[in-house]
Formats: C-alpha cells, sequence, structure tokens
C-alpha cells in the first residue's frame, strides 16, 4: 500500500478545500521570488481594507540553498502553498486544522503543536505575529497575523497561513528524500526537479556573473523608482522582486559583505515602500473620485 | 456565591502565561476594591488557551460608603439674609444633596463647607459586566497584536469568554466576542461547546478533566502530570529522565494534557559532546534527555504531545525523524568544527568585532591572555601558568565555531571539549567554565586557572565597556556589566586573591592600545563599589558598612571584608556608640572652618584640655605601632577599632572647657589643627567611622 497522497494531489486536495472556504485561486506570480509572502496578491493584498481571500501555489527560489541535487532536505526552488485571507476569520485556527485533514493528516491522530514565532521580513518592511505549526516535532505550517506591511500599520489584519509542501509530503508518504516524493503515480520528484537543481546550483554558485548582476540591481532599481512615480506600481513591484533575487544570487556567490548586506535589504525595503506608498495613493485617490461622484 | 471568568485564546505563547495568570489575580481583587464588593478570595489558573479567575464567596451587593466632599469656606454658606449662596447651593446640587444638609467642620485652614454624600450599593449582577471587561482589556502581555477591527491589542486572538456570577451568565463583549457559558475542547479536537454550569473550580477543572480528551486546566495538576508521565516513561526503560526546571515549566505552559511519548535514537548520536545533544533535544525540540543511574546521557527521548495517546506509534516516529535530523545537522558542525580547531577559530575572530571602536575578539583574546597572565604572577601561582595562558588567549575561539554559532547557549563549554579534543584536558575545564558564575548565586569555575582566566575576562570587559562610555544606566545593560562585575567581585573575595580593584583594573586598562579613547573610565570604580556592596550583602553584612571602608579601592578584598567585619563587631559595643558622637562632632566643626592644616604648635595650648587630647594621639600611636600598615584580619581590626574610644574622654573634656573659635587666629588654627590630627585618626586610621 502507497504511503499518503501524491504530490499533485494533495496541491490538488488543498486547491478544493480552500475553494470551499470561498478563496480565488490564483496561479504563480511568473517572477522569481523567495517566498510566497512576496506575491503581489499578498504584498498588495494586505495594505487595504479590501477583503481578500486568496490560495495558490508559489514556487520559492532560495539560491543560497541549493546543493545540487545532493541533499536529502534541501532545495534552491521549492513550494508553498500560501492562503491569505482579510479579514481573519474568527474560527480560522479550526479552518486551517480541517484543510490538515484534506492532506490526510487527521489532526487527532498527531501531535499538533503552536510554537509562538513571530515572522518579520526586513525586506519587506513587514512583520506579524503568530506560530510555526509543529506536526509530531516537524515543523509544516507558518501560521501569521500580519501586523505590519511596508511599514504600514494593517487594519483589518490579514492572516497567512504558509504551508511546507515537500516537508509534508515527505512525512506523509514517508520517504527521507524530498526527492522520492511521488509526484503522481508515475513520476517522482527527482524527474521533475533533480536536473534543475543541479543545474541552478552551479549557476548560482559558480557561474553566475556578478558584475552583470549588480549592473541589474542598479537597473531594476533605477526602474522601480520611476515606475512608481509613475503610479505603475505593478511593473514597479517586479522590478523590486527582480532586484530583491539579484541580491539573493549575489549572496550565494559570496559576493556580499556585511555592511553590503545591509545596504541591499534597506535598498529593497525602501523600494517596496515606494511600491506599496503608490498602491495606497491610487486606492485613496479612486474612492475619492467615486465619492464625489456620489456627492455629485 | 461564587464568580468565575475565562478568557478563551489562541494559542497564548508559554512565556506569557505566569505573568498572565499573576495579573489576573492582582487585576481582580483591585477591581473588587475599587467597587466595593468583599470575596473570600481570587484564584488564577489556566492553560494557553484558557486563562482562568474565580472569586470565591463574592458578595451579592457592593457596600454602602460615605463620603465627606470638602466645598468652599464656610462664610459662603449662607449670605446676609440668611440664604444659601449660589457657591453653596451649587455645591450641594454637584453632590446631589439638599443644601440644608451641607455641614460646616473646622479644618487647619478655619472652617469650611462639607458635602456628606452617600453613596448606595449596587447589585454585584450590575457591575461585574464592566469588572470583567476590565479585567480582560486590563492584561498587559510582552508582546500584543490587534487581529480584529476593534484594534484591541492584546497577546493572542481572543476567541471565547465565558462570564459566571453563581450559576447565571454575566453578558458582556470584548473584541467583538459576547460572553457565554462555553468552553472548548483542546485545539484540535473541535469546537464543539462544553457548557459550564456554575462557578465552582472544582466543578469546572473536573468538567474539563472528564472530557473524552481530558484537559488538566490547574497548573500544578499538570505539571505533576508532566512529571509523572515523563518519569514513567524512563522507568520503563530503566533510566532516569532529566527533568530540567526551565523545560517543565515551558511545557506546563504549552500543553493542556502532557502526555510522554519516548523513543530510541541512534547510538551514534552519543559521540557528540553531552551538552551539545541535550541542548539540542532541550531547546530545539523540546525534549527531555534521559540517564542511566550514574548520569550517563543514554540513546532515549522522551518528547511531550498534547492530549492523550492515540496513533502513538506514528506520532513517535515523528518525533524520532525530527530528532535524528536535529542531531544529524549538529553532527555535522562538530565535525566541521573538528576539523578546524581552536587556532583556525583564534584567527576567525579577527573579523568578529568586540565593542564598536574597540577593534576585534582576536585583540581582546590577547588582552585577556597578558591579563591572566599578569595575574598568575601577582597571585604567586607561577605553577597554573601554562594552563592559564592557553586557556586565556583560546577563551573566546569556540565563538567562531559553528555548534556555537548555532548554539550560543553552548559558548565556553564547545571551547573546553575542542581544548581536551586537541590535547589540551589541563586546560579544557577553565574554558568550559569561562562564564561562569552565570547567575549571582551560581557556581564559580571549579578550577583555580579557571577563576583566574574568568576574572581577565570579564575585567576586560568592563574596562573595555567603560572606555567607550558604555555604562549601565537604570534598567539598561544589554552587555551584562552587572552579572560580569558580581562574578569578577565574587572570584577575587571568595578565591582570597591578593590584589586590590585598582590594580586589576589600571592592568586591564594599561593593555588597552595607546590612544584608546577614555569616555568613562573614572566611572567604573563606583560601579565596582555597588557591585562589592550587593556580594557582601550577600554574605551576610550589611552593605552600608562599607562606606567606612576609605580604601576599599586599594585593598584585596578578602581584606576589606575583614574590615567591614570588625567594624560590625565594634559597632555593637557600648564604647564605640559614645566615641561616634564627639567623633561626628569634630568632622563638623572642621567642616565649617577654612585652611585647616595637621600642624600642632605645643606652645599655643592654653588649657590643660588641648594637652591631655595631643597627648593621647600620640599614647594611642604608640601603642599600635605599625599595626595600622600590617593590619589584614578582622581580630588585627577589631584591636585598632577599640582604641578609637580611647579619645571619648579626653574629647568631651575638650568640648566642654576649651573655646575653639579663640579671638587670636593662631590659636584658633592651633586648635584645628589639633582636632584635624584627631579627624584623621578616626577617619583614616583604618576606616572612616563617622559613616557608619
Amino acid at each position: 500500500m502507497k504511503n499518503g497522497m501524491n504530490f499533485q494531489d494533495m496541491i490538488s486536495a488543498l486547491n478544493t478545500y480552500w475553494t470551499k472556504q470561498g478563496c480565488v485561486l490564483v496561479q504563480p506570480y511568473d517572477v522569481e521570488k523567495g517566498a510566497g509572502t512576496y506575491n503581489p496578491e499578498t504584498f498588495f493584498g494586505s495594505l487595504t481594507k479590501k477583503p481578500v481571500k486568496r490560495a495558490y501555489v508559489e514556487p520559492c527560489r532560495r539560491p543560497a540553498d541549493g546543493r545540487y541535487g545532493e541533499n536529502p532536505n534541501r532545495l534552491g526552488k521549492y513550494y508553498q502553498y500560501q492562503v491569505i485571507m482579510k479579514p481573519a476569520p474568527a474560527n480560522i485556527q479550526e479552518i486551517y486544522l480541517n484543510s490538515l485533514k484534506a492532506i490526510g493528516l487527521d489532526p487527532k491522530q498527531h501531535d499538533v503543536r503552536w510554537i509562538e514565532d513571530d515572522w518579520q521580513s526586513p525586506t519587506l518592511g513587514a512583520s506579524g505575529v503568530g506560530w510555526e505549526i509543529w506536526l509530531d516535532g516537524m515543523e509544516i505550517t507558518q501560521f501569521t497575523y500580519f501586523q505590519n506591511m511596508a511599514g504600514y500599520a494593517l487594519n483589518p489584519i490579514t492572516v497567512e497561513i504558509t504551508y511546507g509542501l515537500e516537508r509534508i509530503a515527505m512525512y506523509c508518504q514517508k520517504v527521507d528524500n524530498v526527492f522520492d516524493i511521488r509526484w503522481n503515480d508515475e513520476i517522482t520528484y527527482r524527474d521533475v526537479h533533480h536536473e534543475g537543481e543541479r543545474q541552478f546550483s552551479h549557476y548560482y554558485f559558480e557561474e553566475s556573473n556578478v558584475d552583470h548582476l549588480r549592473r541589474y540591481i542598479q537597473e531594476c532599481e533605477e526602474e522601480c523608482f520611476a515606475l512608481c512615480k509613475k503610479g505603475l506600481y505593478l511593473p514597479a513591484y517586479d522590478n523590486a522582486m527582480k532586484l530583491s533575487h539579484y541580491f539573493n544570487m549575489l549572496e550565494a556567490r559570496g559576493a556580499i559583505s556585511v555592511s553590503d548586506r545591509t545596504n541591499n535589504i534597506t535598498k529593497i525595503r525602501n523600494l517596496a515602500k515606494a511600491c506599496a506608498k503608490a498602491y495606497v495613493e491610487s486606492v485613496e485617490k479612486a474612492e475619492e473620485t467615486k465619492n464625489e461622484e456620489a456627492a455629485k | 456565591m461564587n464568580a468565575l471568568l475565562e478568557i478563551g485564546l489562541e494559542h497564548l505563547p508559554a512565556r506569557f502565561m505566569a505573568p498572565a495568570l499573576k495579573q489576573l489575580e492582582t487585576l481582580t481583587a483591585q477591581l473588587l476594591d475599587e467597587k466595593r464588593i468583599s470575596y473570600k478570595s481570587v484564584e488564577s489558573f489556566g492553560t494557553y488557551r484558557r486563562l482562568v479567575v474565580l472569586i470565591e464567596d463574592l458578595a451579592e451587593k457592593s457596600a454602602d460608603v460615605q463620603k465627606e466632599v470638602k466645598g468652599p469656606p464656610a462664610k459662603l454658606l449662607k449670605d446676609a439674609n440668611g440664604n444659601f449662596t449660589p457657591q453653596s447651593a451649587g455645591f450641594a446640587q454637584k453632590n446631589g444633596i439638599a443644601p440644608e444638609k451641607l455641614t460646616v467642620v473646622e479644618t487647619e485652614k478655619g472652617p469650611f463647607i462639607y458635602a456628606v454624600v452617600k453613596i448606595k450599593g449596587e447589585k454585584t449582577v450590575k457591575l461585574l459586566p464592566e469588572i470583567f471587561t476590565r479585567i480582560v482589556t486590563g492584561l498587559e502581555f510582552a508582546k500584543n497584536m490587534i487581529w480584529e477591527e476593534t484594534g484591541l491589542r492584546y497577546g493572542r486572538p481572543i476567541r471565547s469568554l465565558i462570564g459566571l456570577y453563581g450559576n447565571k451568565v454575566i453578558k458582556f463583549s470584548v473584541a467583538g466576542v459576547t460572553s457565554n457559558r462555553n468552553t472548548y475542547p483542546l485545539s484540535s479536537f473541535g469546537r464543539k461547546p462544553i457548557k459550564v454550569q456554575q462557578a465552582d473550580k472544582a466543578a469546572y477543572a473536573e468538567l474539563l478533566r472528564s472530557q473524552p480528551q481530558p484537559v488538566l486546566v490547574l497548573p500544578q495538576e499538570r505539571r505533576e502530570a508532566l512529571i509523572k508521565t515523563v518519569s514513567n516513561e524512563a522507568k520503563v526503560r530503566g533510566y532516569r529522565a532529566d527533568l530540567d526546571p526551565e523545560l517543565v515549566e515551558e511545557t506546563v505552559w504549552f500543553t493542556e494534557h502532557p502526555v510522554a511519548v519516548g523513543g530510541d535514537f541512534e547510538l551514534k548520536f552519543l559521540t557528540l559532546p553531552k551538552d551539545l545533544v541535550t541542548t539540542v533535544l532541550k531547546k530545539q525540540i523540546k525534549m527531555f534527555p534521559v540517564t542511566n543511574d550514574k548520569g550517563e546521557l543514554q540513546p532515549y527521548f522522551i518528547a511531550v504531545r498534547d492530549g492523550i495517546s492515540v496513533n502513538q506509534n506514528e506520532v513517535r516516529d515523528g518525533f524520532k525523524k525530527v530528532m535524528s535530523a536535529r542531531l544529524s545537522d549538529a553532527v555535522f558542525f562538530f565535525e566541521n568544527d573538528k576539523k578546524e580547531g581552536l587556532e583556525k577559530f583564534k584567527e576567525k575572530l579577527k573579523n568578529v568585532q568586540f565593542l564598536e571602536g574597540l577593534g576585534n575578539m582576536y585583540e581582546k583574546s590577547d588582552r585577556t591572555q597578558k591579563l591572566a597572565d599578569w595575574l598568575c604572577e601577582k597571585l604567586g601561582r607561577g605553577e597554573l601558568s601554562r594552563t592559564v595562558d592557553y586557556a586565556a588567549s583560546h577563551a573566546y575561539a569556540d565563538l567562531a565555531s559553528h555548534v556555537v554559532y548555532e548554539f550560543p547557549e553552548l559558548q565556553g563549554y564547545m571551547g573546553g571539549q575542542y581544548a581536551a579534543l586537541e590535547g589540551r584536558q589541563d586546560a579544557a575545564k577553565a574554558m568550559e567554565e569561562f562564564y561562569f558564575p552565570l547567575t549571582s548565586s551560581s557556581a564559580l569555575p571549579s578550577t583555580d586557572e579557571g577563576c583566574i582566566v574568568s576574572l581577565a575576562g570579564k575585567m576586560d570587559t568592563l574596562t573595555g565597556n567603560f572606555l567607550i562610555g558604555q555604562i549601565p544606566t537604570g534598567s539598561e545593560d544589554p552587555f551584562a556589566l552587572r552579572r560580569q562585575a558580581f562574578g569578577a567581585v565574587r572570584i577575587m573575595l571568595e578565591k582570597g586573591m591578593n590584589v586590590s580593584l585598582k590594580e586589576l583594573v589600571e592592568k586591564s586598562a594599561s593593555l588597552y592600545p595607546a590612544g584608546t579613547p577614555d569616555k568613562g573610565l573614572k566611572e567604573l570604580p563606583g560601579f565596582l563599589f555597588q557591585r562589592l556592596a550587593l556580594v557582601l550583602e550577600q554574605r551576610g553584612h550589611k552593605a552600608a558598612t562599607l562606606q567606612a571602608v576609605r580604601n576599599w579601592y586599594e585593598m584585596p578584598l578578602t581584606q576589606v571584608e575583614a574590615l567591614v567585619s570588625a567594624l560590625e563587631t565594634v559597632k555593637t559595643g557600648e564604647d564605640f556608640a559614645q566615641i561616634l558622637e564627639p567623633a561626628k562632632r569634630v568632622c563638623n566643626i572642621l567642616k565649617k572652618a577654612d585652611n585647616v592644616t595637621e600642624t600642632v604648635d605645643e606652645k599655643l595650648f592654653e588649657l590643660p584640655a588641648e594637652k591631655a587630647l595631643y597627648d593621647k594621639i600620640h599614647e594611642v600611636d604608640a601603642s599600635l605601632g605599625c599595626a595600622v600598615n600590617t593590619a589584614h584580619t578582622q581580630e588585627e581590626y577589631v584591636r585598632i577599632l577599640k582604641t578609637y574610644s580611647a579619645f571619648r574622654e579626653p574629647l568631651e573634656n575638650f568640648f566642654k572647657d576649651v573655646m575653639v573659635n579663640a579671638q587670636d587666629p593662631a590659636v584658633r588654627q592651633n586648635r584645628l589643627a589639633l582636632l584635624a590630627r584627631v579627624r584623621r585618626y578616626l577617619t583614616q586610621t583604618v576606616a572612616d567611622i563617622t559613616s557608619l
């Protein structure tokens, strides 16, 4: 008998479950990013008063974590399943626990622990309060009530639930190597991603061109600010995400000193803030126009 | 009747629990007192998902009270026609009484109008909604969040509220949640309400205990259950659980019903240093290690799950897997460290900053080594120098190791491990215990070498921080300088080191490179004085006695303590009390005088009392001989201090017969000089008795 769900079935089950909770299933965003939180749905979605319910798979790139496909637990690119809901439903903990059931993990049959862990992202100027959730001692989910995003204090509050898909799949399928995860009945995670892990590790650690990366970073920064000024916050934000990825690549290359690092984090945070500001202002302006028209 | 309040929360962090329960009690008592409702007792208890307070025998009404309110001066009571003035009438109206009821009371400032206001007690059921609301919203947490639109800042979201008085629900609302009588099962077991019928501690606890998934809501019961389940799990295998008090406490606060799940881990992990394994278990995955009867670590872990056992085997496998992964990481770090070794770590310290503007940790190692070497020589412990030299120069090396990077609490310990592996067993203990004492009352380094090295490191840190003006103020002490100074003083005193704080500070400062800015080293003696006073207090002395020891900074601390003991001994004697008054009088006279010298001219004496006092100085001086300079034991100091009382009689006669402020300035100055000689004797011979 096979253990646990196939990887793709797990994603389908989560999609089905969160669809029932009223979430819009959006698709992965096509710019490299280090975590699902960077997805514009979450970044912009958390900023205003408009209700938001979204669920999506997000591929995340962490160049420095790549291990040429040789480490059973480490990947330079992996998947998060991300749910955001605003306002946070009062029974959100229960909704989450039921989602575990949907992927074959009955909380009654396991030890589920909520360990204090307040997430923060200095690069996004963001922070939240919440837990990492341990299933029989293993961290499977980050559960966060956002409190700040891009320097803005939030209200209403967005709850963000981030599942570590590979870890959960390894646990359910009882495999010790991430590449042994069954993707479907015929294909494994190895078949889909091993070669990518190998090639991208070479690229990130040895082949990437440091001078090019530094130039890209400068160009992205310029482009981002220029676009923000024109109120084009979406393409501006794409540039911020790209800059962040190039910065991570430089770090994987060992080309970042301590002071460099601090400077770059500040740089990205300023870009994120500029994008957020452009967005918030455009929403406020739209509101005003609407109110004025209603007054006529 | 009793009252019960339960705040149902999403998982509150364990560290918030004890402070929250304490506040719950004080806040409840405070509000009941404010509202004048009597009660027998207030008790709080609960788990990370329910904070509960139970009020026993809460009166059904608040007490009536009579209040006297002071109004305008009495002359404003009535006007010339005998009518109440607008002022008095207004005052009466403001207090809700008829003007006729006003009274006049004599006060220190004359007669004033008073209103005697009677406040009727109210029904407790009417007051409880406000009281409960204020209790709930009044709790403060180390870190707060908002989660709903009212924006209440709280430790974690409130999801249910129970307010009961007897069997009656008290309705109130906080953060969008309205109270009822419903509590809920363990978080993984759904949200089917459990109805609480009565405000009764035993019944409430039993209701939760008797659920299909029991909740042990009383912390003490939970603590006992935890210790029992963990101990039993160990006993089954013939082991003993290492019931680390910190981990026990943390586990009590993050479980509602602790159940132990034990499992084996691979033997190969036992080749790791013991503290590394136990740190991974306790800190990273919150599991209890076990030992055999001899205290040796065994390849077994005990995890605690929240809730009774279903599917135990799969849960155990999960825990095993996680533990194995974490210990494998530890092996990886440890093996890498062993490949590099302490010399390489020490080199890496060149890239680790010590303090802003004070260079790197490599340079700090160097200074610590030099200071420790100097101490060895100074204390005449040359036989320790080889070990001390190595231990001091490598004491900080482990800060650059992978293991300490991952587990900062293992600093020192890992250095000792690596030293032993590199064939320096002699230095291992000193390095392992370099940061001792870890608290004000915990053990000093167990070896003399360790004490010397530890003292050198602490002193260098103190000197450095004070040089750059980084001096602790109020609650701000990010580098724990108070603790380090306290530890340094304890080492010097308890080890009887024959070196003064002054010598040590000066030597330590001299090791900083020339040109190092000095923004506050002069504050260091005062800072050390305060720590010394506290250490002496801990050792049973009065901290204030140290004030009398003028030369505390220049003396070895054992000698300071001997003198303090001597002062405390003689202070209780009758003779001593009688010399204190005249001694203080001498100081007061001199304080007001100008240009006082200590040159006494016998020819200027006019009265026998002057001569008698002068002779006494010589007599006492002669009797003590050089004892003043050589004294260092308590007995010797007692003998010297007892001679002080010999001045009582001549001083009393002097004050009786002699006018210090003589007409002739020469005579006056001579008398002042004589008193100055006495003052020197009474305040500077060994101690200043006037400051006792």
